[in-house]
């Protein structure tokens, strides 16, 4: 039933995405500079000296359970900010939506619609994620309205079981294209009427079976949050009396009593290769296997059928469909050897290491959007001065320049150097622990695939930071 | 110890001022002539790619002037600077700016079905 709403909510939305008669405009560009090869050299070699620490240490693989309480707060303003963050989520969802109807239309920076989605909030959000935890849980709006609306499961036996979460995984292929490959996706009205359609599906399947089971087993935003909340420093935890804000050690999170089920670990995986395929779709590399691509699909006579438009297009989701495969063989292998010398079934090595896996992949996407986030992040806020472009100036900021000297471009390499070091040596310790606690005394060796699976992943986000920025 | 701990504190303050300071007004603009010959761009000062568009290096805190000659009339916009002009086919126009944010920022024109492309990236270092 559930599949059936989420291939619904698919289907409902297919006319929004028949491209219009001129070629859409690029989103947003990144105007970073490629990484200078020092930087790279550094990153590489701190990551591999890392990798040989983490087995070379010795330890009985208990991750640090260390945390300090930093705010305690009580019940009655846990409240109080819990109702004000869900209102604002809502509050925001409804402007934004007006803005995308009935605001201008023109540039990817003539809408607030199309920047507030794709920089302000997934992209400027999972930054948030990150560090102080899933705030998502809080603003979604969904949840929230169908809080208020009363939603309880009609028929909750309709449900998925509670490990399968492959509506979830579905929707999120879905999305990355509509983020990663789709056309039209500044163009604020067709964005609102995807909002707006997958919006009703949602609604509807949490009434059919119910709000936490839906988040669980079929919202992919739910999950890709609260999968980025594991790794952050920051959470919150339920005491007597109140609520505390914790500082824990970065990924203590993604340590789990119980390895995730296969589809559970299907979703991280198709996260963490749509986060890198967004990089290298920028590289020159990808613009030759492109080049070539449209060549092919050109003397086969698709091009003449079909046009330009639909054939980058076709390419595009060729690579987007491809990366999950990639990233899933290349971990695959590395487990299989994992589990020749640990004496376990693949399968199951898989879904004890892939949670190690998402520290690597934050780093680098904390350090491949920074600079965006900081810079073109800010076309949003002239647009809020007239969210519908009804000639309004609130806030007096309409005529507001980016600025592009907002943060400096060694800044930028400086950070993006540490937080993938700081990613990878996170991953490492996690697969280590993991290790350890299976394998007891071949964990020595049996880290040796998983860690070479790790440098080579890493090796990667440095590369693609290394490459120079090619707007395909 | 103190003394050294001070100088290096001066040393850093002026190494982080510096990074920020720019050249004074009187040097003289660096010229770069760029010649569009269907879309394509070349100059005596520009690297011949293998393939996609040709990229600039300049050095931030430069003061920069393209002279853009076009066979075609094209509508140039180069990103980040947000400067846009067209490029006629019989006159030389410019694009005269302060190089004053390092990046890699892309000279797009459209063409007649509106798809964007790149004729040439600049790339401006830090010092």
């Amino acid at each position: 039933m559930t599949r059936a709403a989420a291939v619904a909510a698919i289907a409902a939305t297919l006319p929004a995405f028949v491209p219009a008669g001129a070629a859409a405009h690029a989103f947003a560009q990144r105007y970073d500079l490629p990484l200078p090869l020092w930087h790279y050299l550094a990153g590489a070699g701190a990551a591999v000296a890392l990798s040989f620490a983490a087995i070379a240490a010795t330890g009985r693989g208990r991750p640090p359970r260390a945390r300090v309480a930093i705010l305690r707060i009580g019940v009655s303003q846990a409240r109080l900010l819990a109702c004000g963050m869900r209102g604002f989520g809502v509050l925001a969802f409804a402007l934004l939506l007006a803005a995308g109807i009935f605001g201008r239309r023109g540039d990817w920076d003539s809408n607030l619609l199309p920047v507030a989605v794709w920089i302000w909030w997934w992209v400027g959000l999972s930054f948030l994620c990150l560090v102080a935890g899933d705030l998502w849980r809080l603003l979604d709006p969904w949840r929230t309205l169908a809080q208020v609306a009363r939603l309880t499961a009609w028929r909750a036996d309709l449900a998925p079981a509670a490990g399968n979460c492959w509506p979830a995984v579905a929707l999120f292929f879905a999305f990355s294209w509509a983020e990663l490959v789709w056309p039209a996706n500044a163009d604020p009205q067709r964005l609102a009427a995807l909002i707006l359609a997958y919006s009703v599906s949602a609604w509807i399947g949490m009434a059919v079976i119910g709000p936490v089971r839906w988040r669980r087993c079929c919202d992919p935003f739910a999950r890709f949050f609260a999968m980025l909340a594991e790794c952050a420093p920051l959470t919150m935890r339920r005491v007597r009396g109140g609520w505390v804000l914790l500082l824990r050690w970065p990924g203590a999170g993604l340590v789990s009593r119980r390895p995730p089920s296969p589809s559970q670990a299907a979703f991280v995986v198709l996260a963490l290769a749509t986060v890198g395929f967004d990089g290298i779709a920028e590289t020159g590399a990808w613009e030759a296997v492109t080049g070539r691509m449209l060549a092919a699909l050109y003397a086969s006579g698709f091009i003449h059928a079909f046009g330009y438009g639909a054939a980058g297009t076709l390419v595009k989701t060729t690579g987007l469909a491809l990366a999950p495969v990639a990233l899933f063989a290349a971990f695959a292998l590395a487990c299989a050897a994992t589990g020749r010398i640990g004496d376990e079934a693949t399968g199951r090595v898989a879904r004890r290491f892939v949670l190690s896996l998402v520290p690597i992949a934050a780093g680098y996407h904390l350090a491949h959007y920074l600079a965006y986030l900081l810079i073109q992040g800010q076309a949003g806020l002239p647009l809020l001065a007239d969210p519908l472009g009804l000639g309004w100036d609130l806030f007096g900021i309409r005529g507001r320049e980016i600025d592009i000297e907002i943060i400096d471009m060694r800044t930028v390499w400086l950070f993006a150097v540490a937080t993938i070091v700081a990613g990878h040596a996170v991953g490492v310790a996690l697969a280590d622990a993991a290790a350890r606690r299976a394998y007891g005394v071949r964990a020595t060796r049996s880290q040796l695939p998983m860690a070479a699976l790790m440098v080579a992943y890493t090796m990667l986000s440095l590369w693609i930071l290394s490459q120079p920025i090619v707007n395909v | 110890m103190r003394r050294r701990l001070a100088g290096v504190a001066v040393a850093a303050a002026i190494a982080i001022c510096g990074t920020r300071a720019m050249p004074a007004q009187d040097t003289p603009p660096r010229v770069i002539e760029i010649v569009l010959r269907e879309g394509r761009a070349s100059g005596p000062d520009l690297p011949a790619p293998a393939r996609g568009a040709p990229t600039l290096r300049l050095t931030r805190g430069e003061r920069v002037e393209l002279r853009w000659t076009s066979d075609r009339t094209m509508d140039l916009h180069l990103h980040g600077y947000g400067i846009e002009l067209r490029a006629a086919g019989d006159a030389t126009t410019v694009m005269a700016f302060l190089a004053r944010a390092a990046g890699r920022f892309a000279v797009e024109t459209h063409d007649r079905a509106g798809r964007h492309l790149t004729v040439l990236y600049l790339e401006v270092h830090p010092r």
